[in-house]
C-alpha cells in the first residue's frame, strides 16, 4: 500500500508549492496609467487640460481622479493616489462634484464626508473640509458653498433638513452654515443670492419641490420657491435666468426642466417648463446642453436649448448610431470656446466608464477608458481666466460704459437688470460690470445703443484691425449691430463729439437696400403692455410681449417718447419652414457686431479705416478714437423669436489671441 | 450488503463521506433499501469535528469543503453566506433536519446565525443529494448543505462556557433525555455576545518601498448579542419515526459597514427574530412503500435601523412568513429499481413598513419524480422537478464501482432559481418581470479509498471536474437616473473547475494522526457580452485557487489540531484590474483540547500569523484571536 502512503503527500505537495508561489505581498500605491487619446491635439486650445472625477460604486472606495492633458493629447488615469501617496485610503468613496476656484481644485467626495482641496496645477492635496454627506460646491466672493444632506431634523418630521456650509477658500475653515430644504443638491449664484435645488430624495415618495434662496451677505435663507418635485441641477445663464431640473417621482410625475426669471417684483418665478429629463446640463453662452433618460425603458435623449427662446436648437448632439453604443450617459462638459464637448459614459456602474470627445459638429473624435462611473469634469488652463471665475482680474482692456440707451425689447430691464431707483448712470455702471465680467448687454430693437471707452484711445494701425467687439451670435442667429466711433475733440471726457460710422459690408453688398438716416420713435405704454413704434417712413408696429420674459420691455429709466436713429440694415431673417417655426437670421459679410460667432475671431475685429460720415457716407481718416458706440441696426420681428436685437458681450484692444 | 455507519475511529472524523457502496445515513434512521441510497456521496464533517475546529457557526466549518466559497463580512456578527461552485449563494439550499431554511426576501441564509452546538453532521452536495426519498426542494438546487441535529442516545447534560478576544462570551446548555422507550428529547439554549472591536491595519508602500501610509484602527459597531433556543422531540415506532422541532433565534447586531477614506465607523443596526416549528413523519407502510409528510411554519422579523446622520436615516421593519408542506413517496418496484414522487407547497409573505412597499406574496409548488436503478456495480438515478408546473429541472446521476477501491461517478443537472422578493419588489429597484436564473451543471469524478478494516491506515481520495453555466443571471443594472437600479436577467457565467479532496489517517496504538487536504481550482468567467470590458474575466470574489488543510494529532484525551485555509487572489468587481484586485489570504488556526469523561477544556488560536486581510473588499477581518472554553457533561 505504498500508494496510500504517498497519495496525501502527492496532493499536499502541489498545494504547498502553490501557496508559497501565490503568497501575499506588500501592497503598493496604484500609480497612474497614461494613454494617448488619438485625435488631433488642438493647437489653439484655450484650455490646457480637463480633470475628470470618477464616482466609484458606493462602498468601494473607488473614487479616482483622471486628467486629460490637452496640450499633449494624453490621458492620465488615476492620478490622485500617486500624487498624494500618504493619504490613507486614497481619494475616497463616491466623488460627486469637481470645481476649480482660482488655483485650487475642489472635489466633493460624498460618502467620505469630505471636500478635498488640491492644487489645480498638479492635483497635490492642500487639505480637506469635513462636511457630512456633501453633494455639490459653488463659489462666490472668496467663499465656497457646499450643500449637505445633513442638517437639523424638522419639527414633527423624522427626516433631516439639508444645510449649506460656507467655507473660506483660503483657510478651508467652515465659517457659517444655513439650513435649507430637504436633501439639497446643486446650487447657483446670481448676484448676492445662492439658489439651492432641494431634492427630498430621502423622503420618498414625498419629495421636496423647492428652490431655497439664500442671501449671501446675511447668509440666511430668504424664502423657498416652489418649482417641481425632486429638484437636482440648477444653473444660471447670462440673462439672469435660472434653469432647474426636476427628476420627477419616478412614477406618475415625469421629469421636467424649469426656467425661472426675475419678475417685476424682483423675485424669481417659474416662467416656463419643458418636458425634458435632464440628468446633467451645462449652460454656455446662449445655449444649454443636456442629456437625460426620460424613463427606464426609453433610451437617453440629448439636446441643446437656446436659453433666449427656450426652444431646442438640436436634439441630436451626435450620430444616432453612436448613441446606441453609449450605455449610460452620466456627465456632459462643453468647452465654451471651441464648442467641443465631452460625454461621460458610466457603463454598468461597476466597471470602467468611458470619456468621449466630440468635435463641435458632433463627430466623435476619440473615446477613452476612465475610472468607475465618470461623473463630472472641469476644464482648466487659460480658458478659466475669462469667464469661469468672476473675481479674477481681466488681463487687459477694462472698458467703461458711458451711456446705455437701449430700444425697447424682451431682454431690456433684464440684461442688465433694472432695479427700482436705478437711473441712467446706475444702468451704465451695471453695463460696465457686465461687459467686464462675462455678462451680456442687450440693445433692444432698432437704434438702441451702448457707448463705452477703454482706459486708452484706440490707435489706428495702418492696414490692420484696431479693436474687437464681441456679441453672442451663432450660425443662423445673427443680430448685426453697427459700430460708431468718436474722438474726444473737446477733451471733456464725455462722448458729446462728432460720431463716425464704421461702414460694413451691407453698404457695398446690398446697394439700395440700406436705409440711411432712419429714425424710430417708441412710446411707453406701461403696465406690461407691448411697446408701439413709428418711423420716419410713416410705418408703425409694436415690440410684442412673449410669455418667457415678464418684465417691462420699455427701458424704465428713460423718458418716453424715445427717439433713436441711424442706418437701417436690410432684414436678414427668413422663415425656412414657412409656418413660423424655423427662423434663420443670416449673417452679413463683415463689419458688424453680433454678426458671427465669437469663435470666428476675424469677424469680431473692426478697423478705424472703415469710418465714414454718417450723413455724407464719405470716408474719414481717423488717427485714433476715444469712444465706441454700438447700436442695433435691424427693425424686424421674426415670429416667436421676437424683435432682432444686438447683444454686446465685451470688447478688447488686445485683438491678438483673446476671444471671448 | 454491508451496513457501515460513519463512526469515526479517530477523534476527528472524516470529511469525505461514505463511498458509493455504503449506505448513507438518512435523516433519522438507516433503511437498507435502494430507495434511500445515494448514488454520489457528498462531503461530510461531523459535529464533533467541526466543534474542534473552534467553529462557532456553520460558516466556520464550510471553509473545509471543496468547491465552496464563504463570503464573510468580518467578525462574529458579520454576514456569512456560501457560494457553491461559483453559481451564486442563492443557488445553494440549506437544509436543517430535512427542511429547507429559506429567506424569500433576499435568498441568502446567514450561516453565522446557525449554531454548531447540537449539530451532528454537516454535509455538502454538489448538484443535489442523489437520494430518492426526499422532498421536492431537495431536487431543486445546484448545491446543498445539510445540517442534522443529534439524536439523543442517553440522558445527557452539557454546560459550556466560552470566552475570548473581542469581548466574546458564550454560554450554552444542552439537555438530552429519553422520555420513554420510543421518545427522546433535546433542549438547547445558548447565548453569545461580542463587542466585535478588533484592530485592523491598512498599509501601502511607494515603489521605492518607503511607507506611503500605515494605519491601524479599531472596527466599530461590530457588536452582536444573540440568543438561540431549540427543542427537539424524536419518536420511533416499529416501522416509522417522527421528529418535531421548535426553534427560536434572536439577535441584535451592529452592521460595521465598509471602511473607506475618512469613514471609520457607521451607525447601522439590525435585529433579527427567527422562529419556526417543523415536524415530519416517515414510515414504511409496506416493505416496499415508504411515505413521508413534513410541515413547517416560520416567522422571521428583521428590524433595520440607521441612525447615522451622515447616511440615509432609516427605521424599517420587515416581516416574513413561510408555510411549507411536503410529502414524499417511494416505491421499490424490484429490489434494484425504485420510483419516487414528491410534492412541496410553499407560501411566502413579506411585509414591510418601507414607503411604497406593497406586501409581497408567492406560492410555489414543486413536483419531483425520480427513479433509481442498481444493476450490479452501477447505480443510476434520474429525476425531474418542476417549479410551478413550468420550469423543469432534470438531473441524472450515475456511479460505477470499478473495483473495491475505485468508483467513478458523473452527473448532469439543470436547475432554476426563482427571483427573490427583493429582486422582484424592492421599492426602488425591483422588476416584477424577472425570469428565474438557470444553472446547468456537468460533473465527472472518481473516488479512491482503502477499505481495509484491519489496516491502521485509512485513505480516501476524491477528484471531480465540472463545468457549470449560469444563464439569465439576475444582476442589478443601472436604470439611467442616478442611484436607481433595476434587476435584469442579463448575466451569463461559465465555470470550469476541479475539486480535489483527500482524507487520510493512521492509528498507532494510542496515537491517532489525521491529515485532510482539500483543493479547488475554478475558472468562473463572465461571458455576457464581448462588448463588456470584463468579458471573459473571472467573476467577483471567486479565486482561481483555494484550499484547506486539517492535520490533527490525538493521544488519549489530548488532541491538537492545525487548520489552514487558503483563498487565492480575487477581484472585487467584474473587471480584473489592479484597482479591484484582492490579495490572497491564508490563515492558520490551532486548537488544543483536553478531555476527560465529564470535563472538556479547549484553547484556540485563530489567525495565528495575524494576517490582515479582507474577504469582502473594505470589510477588514480580525487578526489573531484567542478563545478558551470549558464544558462539563453529566
Amino acid at each position: 500500500m505504498i500508494l496510500t502512503r504517498i497519495s496525501p503527500l502527492c496532493l499536499a505537495l502541489p498545494m504547498l508549492v502553490l501557496f508559497l508561489a501565490s503568497c501575499r505581498h506588500d501592497e503598493f500605491v496604484i500609480y497612474e496609467e497614461v494613454e494617448r487619446v488619438g485625435g488631433e491635439p488642438a493647437s489653439d486650445a484655450m484650455c490646457s487640460g480637463l480633470y475628470l472625477l470618477n464616482e466609484g460604486n458606493m462602498g468601494s472606495n473607488h473614487s479616482t481622479l483622471d486628467y486629460l492633458d490637452l496640450l499633449t493629447g494624453t490621458y492620465h488615469r488615476n492620478i490622485y493616489a500617486q500624487r498624494n501617496p500618504s493619504v490613507v485610503r486614497e481619494l475616497g468613496d463616491v466623488g460627486n462634484d469637481i470645481q476649480v476656484y482660482g488655483s485650487r481644485l475642489w472635489m466633493v467626495i460624498n460618502c467620505s464626508n469630505k471636500v478635498e482641496v488640491a492644487r489645480v496645477s498638479d492635483a497635490v492635496r492642500l487639505g480637506q473640509v469635513d462636511v457630512p454627506n456633501c453633494r455639490y460646491v459653488a463659489f462666490a466672493g472668496g467663499y465656497a458653498y457646499i450643500s449637505s444632506y445633513v442638517g437639523p431634523v424638522a419639527l414633527g418630521g423624522d427626516v433631516q433638513l439639508g444645510r449649506v456650509y460656507k467655507v473660506d477658500t483660503l483657510t478651508l475653515q467652515k465659517v457659517d452654515s444655513v439650513t435649507v430644504g430637504y436633501q439639497p443638491e446643486q446650487m447657483a449664484v446670481v448676484g448676492d443670492r445662492l439658489y439651492v435645488a432641494n431634492s427630498g430624495g430621502y423622503r420618498l415618495p414625498v419629495y421636496d419641490n423647492t428652490l431655497s434662496v439664500v442671501r449671501l451677505s446675511s447668509f440666511a435663507e430668504e424664502c423657498r420657491i416652489r418649482v417641481g418635485v425632486n429638484l437636482h441641477r440648477v444653473e444660471s445663464d447670462r440673462y439672469g435666468q435660472l434653469w432647474v431640473s426636476s427628476r420627477g417621482n419616478y412614477a406618475d410625475i415625469p421629469p421636467r426642466l424649469y426656467c425661472l426669471a426675475m419678475t417685476a417684483r424682483h423675485e424669481y418665478a417659474v416662467v416656463d417648463s419643458l418636458e425634458l429629463s435632464v440628468s446633467d446640463m451645462q449652460v454656455t453662452g446662449d445655449t444649454l446642453w443636456y442629456f437625460g433618460k426620460p424613463s427606464s425603458s426609453a433610451g437617453p435623449s440629448y439636446g441643446i436649448i437656446d436659453v433666449r427662446t427656450h426652444r431646442a436648437i438640436d436634439t441630436h448632439l451626435f450620430d444616432g448610431v453612436l448613441s446606441a453604443r453609449i450605455a449610460m450617459p452620466y456627465g456632459i462638459l462643453v468647452d465654451r470656446h471651441t464648442r467641443d464637448f465631452y460625454l461621460m459614459d458610466a457603463k454598468n456602474y461597476v466597471s470602467n466608464g468611458e470619456l468621449l470627445h466630440f468635435l463641435p459638429d458632433g463627430r466623435l473624435d476619440w473615446r477613452m477608458r476612465t475610472g468607475d462611473i465618470p461623473s463630472c469634469g472641469v476644464l482648466v488652463g487659460a480658458c478659466l481666466h475669462d469667464a469661469e471665475t468672476d473675481d479674477l482680474p481681466q488681463p487687459s482692456d477694462l472698458l467703461t460704459v458711458d451711456e446705455y440707451v437701449p430700444a425697447p425689447g424682451q431682454f431690456v430691464n433684464m440684461m442688465p437688470r433694472w432695479d427700482e431707483g436705478d437711473d441712467a448712470l446706475a444702468m451704465a455702471e451695471k453695463c460696465t460690470s457686465a461687459l467686464n465680467g462675462g455678462g451680456v448687454v442687450s440693445l433692444g430693437g432698432f437704434g438702441g445703443y451702448v457707448t463705452f471707452h477703454f482706459d486708452r484711445s484706440v490707435t489706428n494701425v495702418a492696414d490692420a484691425p484696431d479693436f474687437a467687439v464681441f456679441g453672442n451670435a451663432h450660425d443662423g442667429a445673427s443680430e448685426p449691430g453697427i459700430v460708431m466711433v468718436s474722438i474726444d475733440t473737446n477733451h471733456n471726457g464725455v462722448p458729446d463729439d462728432e460720431w463716425y460710422e464704421l461702414s460694413g459690408s451691407a453698404d457695398t453688398d446690398s446697394l439700395g437696400r440700406v436705409t440711411y438716416g432712419y429714425e424710430v420713435t417708441y412710446e411707453r405704454q406701461g403696465d406690461m403692455a407691448a411697446v408701439p413704434w413709428t418711423d420716419n417712413l410713416g410705418r408703425s408696429g409694436i415690440i410684442a410681449r412673449n410669455p418667457w420674459h415678464n418684465q417691462e420691455y420699455f427701458p424704465q429709466w428713460l423718458d418716453s417718447p424715445l427717439r433713436l436713429g441711424g442706418t437701417l440694415l436690410p432684414p436678414n431673417g427668413s422663415d425656412l419652414s414657412h409656418n413660423g417655426s424655423s427662423w434663420v437670421l443670416s449673417h452679413l459679410r463683415y463689419g458688424y457686431v453680433d454678426n458671427r460667432p465669437n469663435t470666428d475671431t476675424d469677424a469680431q475685429r473692426f478697423d478705424l479705416d472703415w469710418a465714414v460720415s454718417p450723413v455724407t457716407r464719405q470716408p474719414v481718416r481717423l488717427s485714433h478714437a476715444d469712444f465706441i458706440r454700438v447700436y442695433s441696426a435691424q427693425n424686424q420681428v421674426c415670429g416667436w423669436l421676437g424683435e432682432t436685437s444686438t447683444e454686446v458681450t465685451g470688447a478688447s484692444l488686445n485683438i491678438g489671441r483673446r476671444t471671448k | 450488503m454491508l451496513l457501515k455507519l460513519i463512526l469515526s475511529v479517530l477523534p476527528l472524523c472524516s470529511s469525505v463521506a461514505d463511498t458509493c457502496d455504503v449506505l448513507s445515513i438518512s435523516e433519522v434512521e438507516v433503511v437498507q433499501s435502494v430507495r434511500s441510497r445515494e448514488v454520489v456521496s457528498g462531503q461530510q464533517l461531523d459535529g464533533e469535528g467541526v466543534r474542534r475546529l473552534g467553529a462557532l457557526s456553520v460558516a466556520d466549518a464550510l471553509h473545509h469543503f471543496s468547491g465552496v466559497q464563504v463570503k464573510d463580512y468580518g467578525g462574529i456578527g458579520g454576514l456569512k453566506t456560501i457560494n457553491v461552485r461559483s453559481m451564486g449563494s442563492q443557488h445553494t439550499g440549506i437544509f436543517y433536519d430535512g427542511v429547507e431554511l429559506g429567506n424569500a426576501q433576499n435568498g441568502q441564509v446567514d450561516l453565522g446565525q446557525l449554531s454548531m452546538e447540537n449539530v451532528e453532521s454537516v454535509r455538502v452536495y454538489h448538484g443535489q443529494r442523489s437520494a430518492l426519498f426526499q422532498t421536492a426542494s431537495d431536487f431543486g438546487h445546484s448545491g446543498t448543505v445539510y445540517l442534522r441535529t443529534r439524536i439523543p442516545i442517553n440522558n445527557h447534560l452539557r454546560v459550556m462556557g466560552q470566552g475570548g478576544s473581542f469581548g466574546l462570551m458564550r454560554g450554552s446548555f444542552l439537555c438530552e433525555r429519553r422520555l420513554s422507550e420510543r421518545v427522546s428529547s433535546s433542549l438547547l439554549v445558548n447565548g453569545t455576545r461580542s463587542d466585535g472591536q478588533y484592530p485592523f491595519r491598512y498599509r501601502r508602500l511607494n515603489y521605492d518601498r518607503t511607507v506611503a501610509y500605515d494605519t491601524t484602527a479599531h472596527r466599530h459597531n461590530g457588536d452582536v448579542t444573540s440568543f438561540h433556543a431549540e427543542l427537539n422531540l424524536f419518536g420511533r415506532m416499529d416501522r416509522s419515526n417522527w421528529h418535531a422541532k421548535a426553534y427560536h433565534y434572536q439577535s441584535d447586531r451592529g452592521i460595521p459597514g465598509a471602511i473607506v477614506n475618512n469613514v471609520w465607523r457607521r451607525g447601522e443596526r439590525q435585529s433579527d427574530g427567527n422562529t419556526f416549528v417543523q415536524g415530519q413523519w416517515q414510515g414504511d407502510l409496506t416493505p416496499r412503500y415508504s411515505m413521508r409528510v413534513l410541515g413547517k411554519a416560520a416567522y422571521y422579523s428583521t428590524h433595520y435601523v440607521c441612525r447615522d446622520s451622515t447616511q440615509f436615516m432609516a427605521d424599517n421593519r420587515y416581516r416574513q412568513m413561510e408555510l411549507y408542506a411536503s410529502t414524499s413517496h417511494a416505491v421499490e418496484l424490484t429490489p434494484s429499481w425504485s420510483l419516487s414522487a414528491a410534492c412541496d407547497v410553499r407560501h411566502n409573505v413579506l411585509w414591510s413598513d418601507m414607503p411604497l412597499f406593497h406586501t409581497a406574496r408567492r406560492t410555489t409548488c414543486l413536483l419531483a419524480l425520480a427513479s433509481a436503478l442498481h444493476v450490479s456495480d452501477v447505480r443510476a438515478q434520474v429525476s425531474l422537478m418542476s417549479t410551478d408546473f413550468s420550469h423543469l429541472s432534470p438531473s441524472a446521476f450515475v456511479c460505477w464501482d470499478a473495483s473495491r477501491w475505485l468508483s467513478l461517478h458523473a452527473f448532469a443537472k439543470q436547475s432554476y432559481r426563482l427571483p427573490t422578493f427583493n429582486e422582484l419588489y424592492y421599492t426602488t429597484i425591483g422588476n416584477s418581470r424577472l425570469r428565474p436564473e438557470t444553472a446547468r451543471q456537468l460533473d465527472a469524478g472518481l473516488q479512491f479509498r482503502t477499505s481495509s478494516q484491519s489496516s491502521p491506515w485509512r485513505l480516501s481520495l476524491t477528484a471531480d471536474v465540472y463545468r457549470n453555466r449560469v444563464s439569465h443571471k439576475i444582476i442589478a443594472y443601472p436604470q439611467g437616473q442616478q442611484f436607481r437600479w433595476t434587476m435584469l436577467n442579463l448575466g451569463e457565467v461559465r465555470v470550469t473547475g476541479v475539486d480535489l479532496n483527500a482524507e487520510s489517517g493512521v492509528n498507532l496504538g494510542q496515537w491517532h494522526l489525521q491529515l485532510s487536504p482539500q483543493y479547488t481550482w475554478q475558472r468562473a468567467i463572465d461571458v455576457t457580452s464581448p462588448a463588456d470590458s470584463y468579458y471573459r474575466h473571472q467573476i467577483p470574489y471567486v479565486p482561481h485557487h483555494s484550499g484547506s488543510l486539517r492535520a490533527s494529532l490525538a493521544y488519549r484525551g489530548v488532541s491538537l489540531l492545525y487548520a489552514f485555509t487558503y483563498t487565492g487572489e480575487r477581484w472585487s468587481q467584474q473587471q480584473n484590474i489592479a484597482y479591484n484586485h484582492l490579495q490572497p489570504w491564508y490563515t492558520s488556526d490551532l486548537h488544543l483540547q483536553y478531555q476527560t469523561p465529564s470535563w472538556r477544556l479547549s484553547a484556540d488560536v485563530l489567525n495565528l500569523l495575524d494576517q490582515q486581510y479582507d474577504v469582502i473588499v473594505n470589510y477588514p477581518m480580525p487578526g489573531r484571536s484567542f478563545r478558551f472554553s470549558i464544558s462539563y457533561s453529566l
